[in-house]
């Protein structure tokens, strides 16, 4: 009998400490962990220094949003210098999905105008889930992630359960965050304004051209989002306006002109003015970096040029200029 | 659903024993069986229930067919022997329709230029392993092994949850006693104990073992037409080492699971690369699978009866069918093919009484096996080819490199990090699969409280998959 007792309360205690070791970990993952894979510690690095300088700013500005499609893709120092008004480029990653578009209104006052260009892949994403977006969240940024409803809580927690796994990576990126802060080497390359400046030329390879995919679902997690940081915008007196990303031509076969027509009229529904046309976005492969959407610097200046000469010739830029004009001579 | 998922662990075992064990509490027998064979079906769908209706079709039809085929039903007019050669042929034909009709067809337009379109059917989950379970009841019930059964119980032989999916391959015997006996009624705190600590076990083998290897074994395939000598050999052996723990790390889970329910399966490994002759190693290699195709291929077929020549042909024929069972494809043949030759040359070779030292056999027969799992793990026939080719290049081996003068060129295809990485790993899980003790034995052992709960909850954290890691069984496919 005393054996049999043994076994029993070895078994409780057994099943009782495992279960312990799970509650203690979810318990770290809401708290304190953080333990980043590569592009999240970049990620965080980049919100370091261009929310510093979106916070930096008193006057009127214009955020530039999107993915890493902008990040290595506009200057908004040029923009600045051109424009004479303050621009800060806050593109990061697409992985982040619709977090990019959640964020950006922390960096968003009364009186700023966005502009928001989507890669082409965010409209046809229809779930939430992605590597870099689980991590990021995990790691950097529990408050966001205890206001996601709890069975997406639920599916981004499920991969971070192995509790020795989480403890090693834990420590591992407290030994490893001395080190990286010493090198500073993710803002390295960024200037204050957060250009990427490391997308130095052409590396030879070949891209595939985008495509639109299927038929533009305005419910899709990535579309609710956008329209309720527009919404936001709106009701908070911040301009919006919409552009798209430069990346090459599509091929003929994915060339879907009513799927545009749709995202065009979805956005003029809401009010939303749009900066060009795609085809204006369209580049050569020399133009390009390391992706299909991130352009070398020679690509860049290209860009941000076509932004400049269609922000200039558009109505609603003027009169936020106008409007603005008072506030920003200050900045002169 | 995957015994390494959190929803398995932390839900459905848990409710299941529970569930179970407080219905017998209650004395409610019958509802705590149709518990489990519920649990056990939920488990089977979890995924994709639209082949739930074929088991349990599969299951009613064998069943009747069971009890008619007893030698005690005299009221049966028709022969016997005929329901059985039916019953096997349907049994054979379902799994040959969903396992073999496009590869039959893919092979029938090669060589006749036809263009009949493929069916492109999904694998039933576990149809090998239910049919092949299912045709040896109908085999015993013929020559009268079996005794009359009810449908719960048969339905809770064949659909038991833990050994449902990849085996342990059941034997009626060894089940209906335990399903039916009074004593595995009551929560065993003991079998409970050595459940928790083999499931953690496999848990481990699989997650932390064979899914390191995996990737390893993936990334040398993946890129098989640019493999360099040594990475050809880092390739299959950490297939030989994935396959081992994946599969035996599943079979421990099984063990595990079903103790708690005071039910054991029978062993399926017993240290299988500790083999010193091909014979033995099918003797400590899925050993139910072994036992299955020993009892009702190779002994109807004649067995060890005969002259040499048609103990070879009956060993061959075993082995092809064995090597078909495992996948359609060629490569899945000339796998069991290998293996059967393989044994045709050890039968003449122990026919002549001759002898190889112990670590010349042991060594024969794990190179033997490593190579021949290439053929089973490679895609088609030129990923295999490709392998094969790169691990026996030797030509690029220089005296230099041999005399330790200079390094061993490394193309780094696998990118999987250094190669100098993997190497000690391969070594430590060899020596681990060939002196360690297996499950079996440390089952055997008195293992002590005090010892093993520490065990236990090491191995299952350790082995606890993120869910970016919860991968399939390879056995699974099958």
């Amino acid at each position: 009998m005393g054996v049999y007792r043994n076994y029993k309360r070895a078994v409780l205690w057994g099943v009782g400490l495992i279960c312990a070791a799970y509650v203690l970990n979810i318990v770290g993952l809401y708290t304190l962990y953080c333990g980043p894979k590569g592009d999240a510690a970049w990620v965080n690095a980049l919100y370091g220094v261009k929310e510093a300088y979106a916070k930096s700013i008193e006057e009127p500005k214009v955020l530039l949003v999107s993915g890493s499609s902008l990040h290595f893709g506009l200057s908004a120092e040029t923009m600045e210098a051109a424009l004479e008004v303050p621009v800060v480029n806050l593109g990061t990653h697409a992985g982040l999905l619709e977090y990019v578009y959640a964020r950006a209104r922390r960096s968003l006052k009364p009186g700023d105008l966005v502009i928001v260009a989507p890669e082409y892949a965010m409209y046809t994403i229809d779930n939430l889930s992605s590597a870099v977006r689980s991590d990021y969240l995990v790691s950097f940024d529990k408050t966001y992630l205890r206001g996601l409803p709890v069975r997406e809580q639920f599916e981004i927690l499920q991969g971070y359960m192995n509790p020795i796994r989480r403890l090693e990576k834990h420590l591992d990126y407290i030994r490893k965050q001395k080190k990286d802060l010493k090198k500073r080497r993710y803002i390295d390359t960024l200037n204050s304004h957060g250009d990427e400046s490391k997308n130095i030329a052409y590396t030879g390879e070949s891209y595939p051209a985008v495509s639109l995919g299927t038929d533009l679902d305005t419910k899709s997690p990535l579309m609710v989002e956008l329209t309720h940081l527009i919404e936001w915008c709106q009701s908070n007196d911040v301009q919006v306006l919409m552009s798209w990303p430069g990346t090459l031509k599509f091929q003929e076969s994915h060339l879907n002109a009513a799927r545009i027509e749709q995202l065009k009229d979805y956005w003029r529904s809401h009010a939303v003015e749009i900066l060009g046309e795609p085809e204006d976005f369209f580049c050569s492969p020399e133009l390009l970096f390391d992706t299909e959407y991130h352009l070398n610097l020679q690509g860049v200046a290209w860009r941000t040029k076509l932004l400049l000469d269609l922000l200039e010739q558009n109505e609603v830029y003027q009169h936020w200029a106008l409007s603005n004009a008072a506030s920003l001579t200050s900045l002169q | 659903m995957l015994f390494n998922s959190y929803i398995y662990l932390f839900f459905f075992l848990p409710l299941m024993v529970l569930g179970y064990f407080m219905l017998n509490r209650g004395r409610m027998i019958l509802p705590a069986k149709g518990y489990l064979v519920v649990g056990s079906l939920a488990f089977y769908s979890w995924w994709n229930w639209t082949y739930l209706p074929l088991i349990l079709l599969s299951v009613f039809f064998n069943y009747s067919l069971g009890t008619v085929l007893c030698p005690e039903r005299r009221e049966v007019r028709v022969s016997r022997k005929c329901l059985l050669a039916v019953g096997i042929a349907l049994n054979v034909g379902a799994l040959g329709y969903f396992k073999y009709s496009d590869f039959f067809i893919e092979n029938c337009n090669l060589w006749f230029g036809s263009q009949i379109p493929l069916l492109e059917l999904a694998l039933p989950l576990a149809i090998s392993f239910f049919t092949f379970q299912q045709i040896a009841y109908l085999v015993d019930s013929y020559s009268g092994q079996t005794r009359e059964y009810d449908f719960l119980n048969y339905s809770l032989f064949v659909t038991f949850f833990p050994q449902l999916i990849a085996g342990p391959i059941v034997h009626h015997k060894e089940m209906m006693g335990q399903f039916i006996g009074a004593r595995g009624k009551l929560l065993n705190w003991r079998n409970c104990y050595y459940g928790l600590f083999i499931l953690s076990l496999g848990l481990f083998k699989k997650v932390f073992i064979a899914d390191t290897f995996a990737e390893w074994a993936s990334a040398g395939f993946s890129a098989s037409a640019q493999l360099s000598l040594v990475e050809a050999w880092c390739a299959s052996l950490s297939y030989t080492m994935q396959i081992y723990f994946d599969f035996s790390g599943y079979t421990d889970m099984a063990i595990g699971s079903a103790l708690f329910f005071n039910i054991k399966l029978p062993r399926n490994f017993n240290s299988p690369y500790m083999a010193l002759s091909i014979q033995d190693f099918w003797r400590r290699w899925h050993m139910t699978l072994s036992r299955w195709l020993r009892d009702y291929v190779y002994i109807p077929l004649g067995g060890n009866r005969g002259t040499t020549a048609k103990v070879s042909i009956h060993l061959l024929l075993t082995f092809l069918i064995g090597g078909l069972w495992h996948g359609a494809g060629w490569t899945f043949l000339m796998w069991g093919t290998l293996h059967g030759f393989a044994c045709v040359v050890f039968l003449l070779w122990s026919r002549q009484s001759l002898r190889l030292p112990k670590l010349l056999a042991w060594a024969l027969t794990f190179l033997f096996v490593n190579i021949t799992w290439v053929f089973f793990r490679a895609d088609d026939w030129a990923q295999a080819m490709n392998v094969l080719h790169a691990m026996f290049a030797f030509q690029n081996l220089t005296p230099e490199i041999l005399m330790g003068l200079t390094d061993v060129p490394i193309d780094n295809v696998m990118d999987r990090g250094e190669f100098q990485e993997l190497f000690p790993w391969i070594l430590v899980f060899v020596l681990v699969s060939v002196f360690g003790k297996n499950s079996n034995t440390v089952m055997e052992w008195r293992l002590p409280v005090k010892l093993g709960v520490p065990l236990s909850i090491v191995l299952f954290l350790l082995g606890s998959p993120d869910l970016s890691q919860v991968s399939e069984f390879l056995y699974f496919n099958f």
